[in-house]
């Protein structure tokens, strides 16, 4: 072969070398443009609909790339040996220049970005709030994102690519004239490395909260990297919003009721107002504070609510409110459709009357306790009074305030007294709790069974558990070690444990642990509930402490309660 | 005509491991892999596993094949994040590959080997549970050299252990074949530094071991004279008949099987008296478990980085681990003498135990 070209002139030889080339680069380029389009892009789009990793469509996409630089060197190899060779001219030229035309049409197509065959190609655009992603954008597409507000491009495309350097040349220069910043990150897909950008887009994300369109050509393959990128870095919500609403304030006691739209507590403080109140999603305020014109309060707290755009409506009540009263409230409060925060300044009678009314349907009535012969009787809220044993004329007077039902509980074993409140509490009866001698420990009890603690909680403090401590969350919200069989007693029913919530970590807890703790909770007549300690688990346990307003107890073992508590300050 | 057909015959012939392999029945295997680790796109951490699926056909339960960038719960290399994470569901194999996570030392082209800032890793409460939630008394639970150590805090590695049936004494070490090249960490010749106030002027191959307090021994030719030899105990061989003895040359880990934990295999040294007393020293047993295992929860322990294999072998033919095993050497020789056919053996198992069959045991 050598010998037959050293017969041929130079100057053809050369000609001929030269022709190859110009085939050669011309069926690469322009040829590569259209096989891009018409076969790469398509059979990537296959492979990722079939949802393949990145990794396994880059390892088959690099043969698709080798495969045509080898068909391109194999075509002009036949053309060289089997055209040029031959002296076949018209021929020559013809294929020459068709790859040249071929070139063109590739580069007018890849360079015209709004042509219909580039567009077909085209990814949509994807609009987030603050960043958009799509195609390569033209000089009026950069202005149309100026004009709505956008701040600046990311641009993927490589200058290393010879076919995108122009265009990313054409960007900057259009950006500039539409006043829009331009950050090139340049990426190479399938082959390429990828790290700086990605660190680039992440200080992006967190530097600032500007806006920007990501594209890189045909907004497919580069934007779907950044894509993920974001969505990670700005923390797309998994799961709904959760959070375990307080019950305590600092003037009081905080009430709600599941499947109500309503709370009901104290005035809240200037803090509260914004972490519980405005957090609670609440919509509209109902003032119980008496008189508008003799505090400063009222009009504080209109100006408030007015500034957290929440509708603010005033139902002053008397000291000693009526039934009837109590029926206005709760009614027009039952007529909204949106969340509604009704308060008094402290927890009031009206308040403690709201709270009984709202949550069973009915309430006791009066101000203080009744005095009676053999003693004073106690409120647990405006559900039930703790005392000694009434005559008939007290009875009567019992009755007159709502009392329904009269329980003889001095005496009984604790489990019986546990249980006899704990049904009363089912039937939602307004009940009188004779416990003579126990009154105390009766009254701690129902408490316990209704609403946790009266005393924020502080009397929880004291109980020392067998394995380890109890950390208060909230007046009926404790979290603390497994119990010991004993402690079904001393501790759950004496303290009126309405839930025991068991948090069952599969990695440190068997299935015959989780039925232990349910016969001991049964045998003791307490509601169980088992949570099993994986991603997400307050999806399950903030509703079953919404759903029980008396004292829950979340038990795990000791090991854990740590966890379990930095757990629950997320919510 | 007679030639075409000795031609069609031999073609075949030679074709023939390949052509079984493509008829051969696909197994489904619901396998989650954890990899915490991958912060390059080479996947190694759990490479070597994925192999040894594809060699024996094991696919996932929607009948696809295992894909290496995308079948395991970690961090995505490509996008540089944290992939979804695993949430329970029945499985019938979890392996732990590694959970040390990403630094940001890592994704550098050419990582220094310093301590840098932690990305993404370590083990937590909430996806052990997870785990654990899935696995039933046939699953079976593997969890490889890493699987609890920092940056996992110390209750949860404590928790892990004792799913695992282990006590980690806290060392770690690695047979190198020069310690003067660049493989060595930078942070292991940092420590050494510190700890003896003397450069760091070993050569040649070498143990080095290093503990969570940041101890660091060397021993260097005069102390020790081969690499961690994998070898299995007598309970090993009866369960593992196909697997071979090797040099194992990664990281391992020093455990300590509970009572009720088998030990499969340990790794022995080839130590000189002065090396022996320099681990007596410390507290480092001369040979200890290399492969635990727990039968009544089908629980392994591999103290080692077993998966972490960086090599793209063909495997779609029957039997040509067979063939890899004569011609391999290193690295190499202990994936395929060694794990190829522990692994084989515990699939294989694992597939029997699930869908009912015997188990010959």
């Amino acid at each position: 072969m050598v010998k037959r070209m050293m017969n041929e002139p130079k100057s053809r030889f050369f000609l001929k070398l030269l022709l190859w080339f110009i085939f050669l680069s011309t069926l690469g380029v322009g040829g590569g443009i259209f096989f891009l389009l018409f076969a790469v892009v398509p059979i990537e789009q296959v492979f990722t609909d079939r949802g393949w990793s990145q990794f396994k469509i880059d390892n088959i996409m690099k043969y698709f790339v080798i495969g045509w630089v080898v068909f391109g060197f194999i075509v002009s190899f036949i053309y060289y040996f089997l055209v040029v060779k031959k002296n076949r001219w018209l021929l020559t030229w013809l294929l020459v220049a068709s790859t040249i035309m071929l070139t063109f049409a590739g580069l007018y197509y890849f360079l015209n970005t709004g042509s219909g065959i580039v567009q077909s190609s085209q990814g949509d655009v994807v609009e987030g709030e603050r960043f958009t992603f799509g195609p390569y954008p033209e000089k009026e597409d950069l202005i149309n994102l100026k004009e709505r507000g956008y701040d600046g491009v990311i641009t993927l495309l490589s200058p290393t690519l010879p076919i995108e350097k122009p265009l990313l040349d054409k960007e900057i220069r259009s950006a500039e004239e539409a006043d829009l910043e331009v950050h090139a990150l340049p990426m190479l897909p399938w082959v390429g490395d990828n790290t700086k950008s990605i660190e680039k887009v992440k200080e992006l994300i967190a530097q600032d909260d500007k806006k920007y369109y990501v594209h890189c050509y045909l907004g497919r393959h580069r934007v779907d990297v950044v894509k993920q990128v974001v969505n990670e870095e700005l923390g797309e919500d998994i799961y709904e919003l959760r959070f375990l609403q307080p019950t305590t304030l600092e003037r009081g006691s905080l009430f709600y009721f599941p499947d109500q739209l309503a709370l009901v507590g104290p005035y809240p403080t200037e803090e509260e107002w914004f972490t519980r109140i405005n957090r609670g999603e609440v919509k509209e305020v109902v003032s119980l504070l008496k008189d508008k014109k003799g505090s400063e309060w009222p009009v504080k707290e209109e100006k408030t609510v007015s500034e957290l755009q929440m509708i603010y409506t005033p139902m002053p009540l008397t000291e000693e409110p009526t039934l009837d009263d109590i029926k206005h409230v709760a009614d027009y409060v039952h007529s909204l459709d949106h969340r509604v925060y009704i308060h008094d300044f402290t927890n009031s009678t009206a308040v403690a009357m709201l709270e009984t009314y709202l949550d069973w349907g009915t309430t006791l009535t009066g101000t203080l306790p009744p005095a009676f012969q053999c003693g004073t009787s106690e409120w647990i809220g405006r559900k039930m009074l703790v005392g000694c044993q009434p005559d008939k004329v007290e009875r009567d007077r019992l009755r007159r305030m709502g009392i329904t039902d009269f329980i003889r509980l001095e005496g009984l074993e604790l489990t019986e007294q546990y249980l006899l409140i704990k049904e009363a509490k089912e039937r939602k009866s307004l009940t009188y709790l004779v416990a003579g001698k126990q009154q105390q420990q009766v009254k701690r009890l129902a408490t316990g069974l209704l609403y946790g603690s009266d005393q924020r909680g502080k009397e929880y403090e004291e109980i020392v558990f067998v394995n380890g401590q109890a950390k208060k969350h909230e007046r009926n919200l404790l979290v603390g070690p497994m119990l010991e069989p004993s402690e079904y007693e001393t501790f759950a029913t004496t303290y009126g444990v309405a839930q025991i919530i068991f948090l069952q970590s599969p990695s440190t807890s068997s299935d015959e642990e989780v039925q232990q703790v349910k016969d001991l909770a049964a045998s003791h007549h307490i509601a169980v509930e088992v949570v099993t300690m994986t991603t997400g688990y307050e999806e399950q346990l903030i509703p079953l402490l919404d759903h029980e307003s008396g004292l829950n107890y979340i038990m795990t073992e000791d090991s854990l309660t740590a966890d379990v508590n930095a757990y629950l300050k997320k919510f | 005509m007679k030639k075409v057909v000795v031609a069609i015959f031999l073609i075949l012939l030679v074709l023939s491991p390949r052509i079984y392999w493509a008829v051969k029945e696909e197994k489904i295997m619901d396998i989650a892999v954890i990899d915490k680790s991958v912060a390059k796109k080479n996947y190694r951490e759990h490479n070597g596993l994925f192999h040894i699926l594809e060699g024996k056909k094991i696919v996932r339960p929607d009948g696809e094949s295992y894909d290496l960038g995308l079948d395991y719960y970690g961090f995505d290399p490509y996008d540089q994040v944290a992939m979804d994470p695993f949430r329970a569901r029945p499985l019938d194999m979890i392996y732990v590959a590694d959970t040390y996570g990403v630094f940001s030392d890592d994704l550098k082209d050419k990582p220094d080997g310093e301590r840098s800032e932690l990305l993404y890793g370590g083990m937590e409460l909430l996806e052990w549970n997870e785990l654990m939630a899935s696995k039933d008394k046939e699953t079976t639970l593997i969890a490889e050299f890493n699987s609890f150590a920092s940056p996992t805090s110390e209750e949860m590695s404590t928790i892990m252990q004792n799913n695992l049936g282990i006590k980690w004494t806290g060392w770690i070490g690695r047979y190198f074949t020069d310690l003067a090249n660049e493989e060595i960490p930078q942070w292991l010749i940092e420590g050494y530094k510190e700890q003896t106030k003397n450069d760091w002027l070993f050569a040649g191959a070498g143990l080095a071991f290093v503990d969570t307090s940041g101890k660091v021994i060397v021993l260097d030719g005069q102390e020790n004279k081969s690499a961690a030899h994998f070898e299995l105990t007598k309970l090993g061989k009866e369960k593992f008949p196909k697997v071979y003895s090797s040099e194992y040359i990664y990281w391992f880990d020093v455990v300590e099987p509970f009572e009720k934990t088998d030990i499969l295999a340990t790794y022995e040294f080839d130590l000189t008296e002065k090396g022996r007393s320099v681990l007596q020293q410390a507290g480092i047993p001369e040979t200890f478990p290399a492969v635990l295992h727990q039968k009544p929860t089908n629980t392994y322990y591999f103290a080692g980085d077993y998966a972490d294999f960086d090599k793209k072998p063909i495997v779609k033919w029957q039997g040509i681990h067979n063939v890899y095993k004569y011609f391999a050497k290193d690295v190499s020789a202990f994936y395929w003498l060694t794990y190829f056919p522990m692994m084989e053996t515990i699939l294989d198992e694992t597939y029997e135990r699930k869908n009912g069959e015997e188990n010959d045991e």
